[in-house]
């Protein structure tokens, strides 16, 4: 190669590498919302989904049978009406609304319902959300049966020889759509607002096979027009969709990769027109008169704290757990956050059926705290290591002052930051990490998704134990299974708050806080109200041409 | 040349292979459930195990090496745990940022390092000399992190001479391309000074001078060429670490590039994307060896004849 050619190559290899990612600022609609995230997303498949980012986005490409309302109140989504529901409380029967289209022009039919539930069943989908349809009757024999297959071979996409082939508990009937579960679950129809349950469309799942989870073909009001890896995700209008959904946008671009510093720079020079504002920004951006009016808060249905494990020392003396929640002084971690939460007094957040709003909580009480570390053996304290995960920043500052708290009554914990996958593997193994800090968010606003996760003693198992603090409580345990399958509304109300009033007194978790979450909109956008359960609804929004 | 770089292959190969090996090990050692970046806090330990079972994980560790390697000898590295993206597609996908980063980089090192190196050298211990040479020394210091928020907030944020952060347009290379070549220039002025105090009192140099050639043809021509050998070395090595990813710059300023996909990568504990992103660094960095030794061949009549 000559010099003159070797410098040309050398000049147009970076042109060549920018090709990819040219055109950013220029959208073809005038009417483009424009935000930033992080990280990249995982997954467009609904099967996949679990994380409130992605959740956000699965509104835009996909529907279910049921909405949530900002009231928090089911709502028909792609059903026709609410569901028929039996005395039992067993059968659900849905009807589906008519002229509804996938992005790829096919109507929507029941059957696609049914689909998408026996796929999340499929151990081939690995879909994290099996969990939650496990009570579908017939669902485990249905999963042997698609083991059975996988194990045998040889057979085509989405082809089924073993038996049942098809899903006993969930049948449709020209537009009529019946679930049956094993035992009767009044948060079911929760399940219909989920995307685990939202309908897809076998031929485009089988058409895609793995490539599926970047294909995505739903019957939103958005279809996926560019999604390009650590750089951007583009949605532009489905021509099939025939809502109102959607219609104060031209397209939606998602910028992807940028740290909070960054939006927020990019934020305040107007290229970008949401923002989640960082805690290090709240007060700074509340204060300044441009952005104070524009800003939304939104109380998340999250509950954090401190788990502490009652199978080992000194956590098994259940005063020292209640020490450790008089220790902790919950509006100091508040304020040092910059008011990015509220302090919380119980595990069942606001909004949540089955929060008691009339709950006091334990005070800040230090003196208290030690005196009953005194009486539990423990006059000159302990040390422990404290866990915490590294993918919430804001953690970081609230355990450092949890710390602070602890050490004042001669508690002296060590932090031990560890990536989210070591901590996972680390605090739901038994006997492993005796103090640690963690959060949980509803899968759907039901105290039984809080209670029944974190606090079931008969969920403990030696290894991936949802149940971190391993508490084990047989009347807790009992109330919790009779709540659950309660077919009534008070019934189930009262048993939670029994089983929630054991359980704060037991502390087995000191509550913290819930989180609060802050955006900023620029002028041109409107319309950007906050949803508990969705965060933003970007499909809402109506924004200015520019 | 060839037979050179026919010899040089069998080791680069098993530089490769035991890279592979080591990361693996590693990798599997970390006391972490690689399920969980996918699975979520919400599956419990039968959807888990299940997700474990379908993606081979609870297979023995030799007989998932094994697969591993055999599918590499074909080019398919695997799918990633977490994203489910083919590893060879994700890494090629993220090359072109690293790469236009990289370029730009190395276009900041060489253009103010090489001129920089051979003025300081002509004026030694001058004031030119103390002064660039101090500067160099704290350009050096420079933690890329810190400079590039620096330059990102006044240049970007406050001036608005450039984009913030993203990969759009030429424009959005400056500042990483700066941020990379303010602090590796500094090391290579002071490497290219120093290879160059040596070459000045050689006595070709001298004969250069008394046969009246303008100062600029021998410094430039004459004595950088001779001055530059030891420079390429490190400049090889450097460039092939520039390429497997710069993580700091393309963190702060949104670059999707290969650092940013290996710390994920990482975060996640997803071990085929570990393995693609150390393995991909491995054979730039053996190809960079190899392109040094030929370039040398080519730069030194010397090491051509031995």
């Amino acid at each position: 190669m000559n010099r003159r050619a070797f410098l040309a190559a050398l000049a147009a290899a970076p042109a060549a590498a920018l090709a990819p990612g040219c055109g950013g600022g220029a959208a073809p609609g005038a009417r483009t919302l424009r935000f930033a995230y992080p990280t990249d997303y995982k997954s467009l498949d609904p099967a996949q989904c679990f994380d409130a980012a992605t959740m956000q986005l699965m509104r835009l490409l996909y529907g279910g049978l049921l909405d949530c309302d900002d009231d928090m109140r089911l709502v028909p989504w792609l059903a026709a009406g609410l569901p028929e529901v039996s005395a039992d409380k067993k059968k659900y029967t849905f009807t589906v609304r008519k002229g509804v289209r996938f992005a790829n022009g096919r109507e929507l039919t029941a059957d696609d319902f049914v689909y998408a539930v026996e796929r999340v069943l499929d151990p081939a989908t690995k879909s994290p959300a099996e969990t939650l349809l496990r009570n579908v009757r017939g669902a485990r024999a249905f999963k042997a049966a698609r083991e059975a297959d996988a194990g045998r071979g040889g057979l085509g996409p989405g082809e089924r020889v073993a038996e049942p082939t098809r899903l006993e508990g969930a049948r449709a009937d020209g537009d009529t759509l019946r679930f049956e579960l094993e035992r009767p679950d009044l948060a079911f129809p929760w399940l219909a607002t989920m995307p685990c349950t939202y309908p897809l469309p076998r031929e485009e799942v089988e058409r895609h096979g793995e490539e599926f989870y970047r294909n995505p073909c739903g019957t939103g009001p958005f279809v996926l027009a560019e999604w390009r890896r650590d750089l951007r995700v583009r949605f532009e209008r489905n021509p099939h969709y025939a809502g109102r959904a959607g219609a104060g946008l031209d397209a939606i671009e998602i910028l992807i990769g940028y740290d909070f510093m960054t939006q927020t720079m990019m934020f305040e020079r107007g290229e970008l027109d949401l923002l989640n504002v960082p805690p290090a920004d709240f007060v700074r951006l509340t204060r300044d008169p441009r952005w104070r009016p524009r800003l939304r808060t939104l109380m998340l249905q999250e509950t954090d704290f401190l788990v502490m494990n009652c199978e080992m020392e000194p956590f098994t003396d259940r005063r020292v757990r209640r020490a450790v929640c008089l220790a902790v002084d919950r509006e100091r971690a508040m304020r040092a956050v910059n008011g990015m939460g509220v302090p919380a007094k119980c595990l069942v957040p606001p909004g949540v059926f089955g929060h008691d709003p009339g709950r006091t909580g334990y005070p800040y009480d230090p003196d208290g705290a030690r005196r009953l570390l005194a009486e539990a053996g423990y006059p000159e304290g302990f040390a422990v290591d404290l866990w915490y995960p590294t993918d919430v920043p804001v953690w970081a500052k609230i355990v450092e002052v949890i710390q602070q708290d602890l050490k004042k009554v001669k508690i002296d914990a060590s932090l031990k930051q560890v990536a989210y996958e070591v901590f996972n593997d680390a605090t739901g193994r038994r006997r492993n990490v005796a103090f640690s800090f963690f959060g949980w968010t509803e899968n759907y606003p039901d105290a039984g998704d809080f209670l029944n996760n974190l606090c079931d003693g008969a969920r403990i198992v030696d290894d991936q134990c949802t149940n971190m603090a391993f508490y084990d409580d047989p009347d807790v345990n009992e109330w919790l299974h009779a709540a659950a399958v309660s077919t009534d509304e008070n019934e189930r109300l009262a048993l939670y708050r029994k089983a929630e009033d054991r359980i704060l007194d037991d502390a087995p978790y000191c509550v913290v806080y819930h989180e609060k979450a802050n955006y900023l909109c620029r002028p041109r956008v409107a319309n950007c109200t906050l949803h508990p359960l969705w965060y933003i609804r970007y499909e809402d929004i109506a924004l200015e041409a520019p | 040349m060839t037979v050179r770089l026919l010899r040089r292959l069998p080791g680069a190969a098993l530089t490769l292979l035991g890279t592979s090996l080591v990361v693996f090990l590693i990798a599997h050692a970390v006391p972490a459930d690689p399920v969980a970046a996918f699975a979520g806090p919400h599956a419990d330990k039968e959807a888990r195990d299940a997700i474990r079972h379908e993606m081979h994980l609870d297979d023995p560790l030799a007989a998932q090496y094994l697969r591993f390697l055999g599918n590499a000898l074909r080019g398919d590295l695997g799918r990633s745990n977490v994203t489910r993206e083919p590893v060879v597609g994700a890494i090629l996908a993220r090359f072109p940022a690293t790469l236009a980063l990289s370029l730009g980089g190395l276009a900041v090192w060489l253009l103010v390092s090489l001129p920089l190196g051979v003025l300081t050298a002509k004026y030694r211990d001058r004031p030119l000399d103390r002064l660039t040479l101090g500067l160099a020394t704290v350009t050096v210091s420079l933690p890329t992190f810190w400079l590039g928020r620096l330059l990102q907030f006044g240049l970007a944020y406050r001036l608005g001479w450039f984009p913030v952060a993203g990969f759009f347009s030429w424009a959005s290379l400056v500042l990483p391309s700066l941020t990379l070549g303010i602090v590796g220039a500094g090391y290579y002025a002071r490497l290219v000074h120093s290879s160059m105090l040596e070459v000045l009192n050689q006595d070709y140099v001298r004969a250069a001078r008394a046969r009246g050639l303008s100062e600029g043809k021998v410094l430039f021509k004459h004595a950088l060429r001779n001055a530059f050998p030891p420079v390429l070395t490190v400049l090889g090595l450097d460039t092939a670490g520039l390429l497997g990813g710069v993580v700091f710059t393309e963190s702060v300023f949104a670059l999707p590039g290969l650092g940013a996909l290996s710390v994920q990568a990482v975060l996640n504990l997803d071990v085929p994307m570990i393995m693609g992103t150390v393995l991909f660094a491995a054979l730039l960095v053996v190809t960079a060896n190899l392109i040094v030794d030929l370039a040398y061949q080519w730069i030194d009549p010397r090491v051509r004849g031995s």
